[in-house]
């Protein structure tokens, strides 16, 4: 029988892999009987749909809407690349 | 140079860059590398690298398509480096959260057994990002990068081994602490800014 503890590591690799036959059944028995792990395995899987959803929206620019190169960097920047070219 | 004749009819802009691209650019190696001075630098040094290799652009697409791809592949570049530098004194990451968590059985302590806590999903999308935000701040460098590669940048377990020279278990103790962390912090954090 998997303890919690367990529990919260295969639920974290089932992220990466497709987990045995036998760990997926006991994984499971666990779940419907542990309200806490049921619960941690919902986060756990919100953290991972949505993390990579707004990292792919960065090109509509979702995240870090107010962040701005500083006025030195710019400048810095664009003498380097007129004298580059 | 016939790269560079060949180039010529092209509409690439590299004047108009960092006018255009600078801050959509910045904006999105800050998301990856969460500090202001990494980002610039990494900034940089891809619209040098796209100077440098303007003749290779296949006048597909547009220019800040190009540079986003040249600027993935300078945050994975940084993301090693800076991950083998903080790397040679310690073999591993001793940062477990585990302990915190579950007691010698195994189960959830006590204070992680209140029925009180609202589910991650309720965040909304902007909260989320900026509690995220917060809480990667407080994992171990490693634990943030990998999970940064994991999750955002979206590499495959065996690119994040290969880059930073770390075992397929290795990576995955890794992404599970970050996991772990991440997970009870961001409840916690917004729980706080709730109440």
């Amino acid at each position: 029988m998997y303890s919690c503890k367990d529990v919260s590591e295969l639920v974290s690799e089932s992220l990466e892999q497709k987990l045995s036959l036998w760990q997926r059944v006991n994984l499971w028995i666990h779940l419907c009987l542990c309200g806490l792990c049921w619960r941690f395995r919902k986060d756990l899987n919100h953290l991972h749909d949505e993390t990579r959803q707004l990292a792919n929206e960065m090109e509509h620019q979702v995240v870090e809407p107010d962040a701005k190169l500083s006025i030195e960097s710019c400048e810095r920047i664009k003498r380097m690349l007129a004298s580059q070219q | 140079m016939e790269e560079a004749i060949e180039k010529s009819g092209d509409a690439m802009n590299p004047a108009t860059w960092v006018e255009e691209h600078g801050d959509y650019l910045f904006r999105y190696a800050l998301s990856r590398l969460r500090d202001a001075e990494s980002a610039e630098e990494v900034v940089q040094e891809m619209f040098l690298a796209g100077l440098r290799h303007a003749g290779q652009f296949a006048g597909r697409g547009t220019d800040r398509a190009w540079l986003l791809g040249i600027l993935k592949r300078k945050i994975v570049d940084y993301i090693r480096k800076r991950s083998r530098a903080s790397n040679l004194s310690t073999s591993g990451d001793e940062n477990d959260p585990s302990d915190m968590l579950f007691d010698q059985t195994g189960s959830w302590r006590a204070e992680f057994r209140r029925g009180s806590d609202r589910p991650l999903d309720s965040l909304e999308r902007k909260e989320f990002w900026d509690v995220l935000r917060k809480c990667l701040d407080g994992l171990t460098p490693r634990q943030a990068d990998v999970f940064t590669l994991r999750e955002m940048e979206q590499l495959t377990t065996e690119e994040i081994c290969k880059e930073l020279e770390i075992s397929t278990s290795n990576l995955w103790v890794l992404l599970h602490r970050a996991r772990l962390r991440l997970s009870v912090c961001m409840k916690s954090r917004w729980q706080n800014e709730v109440e």
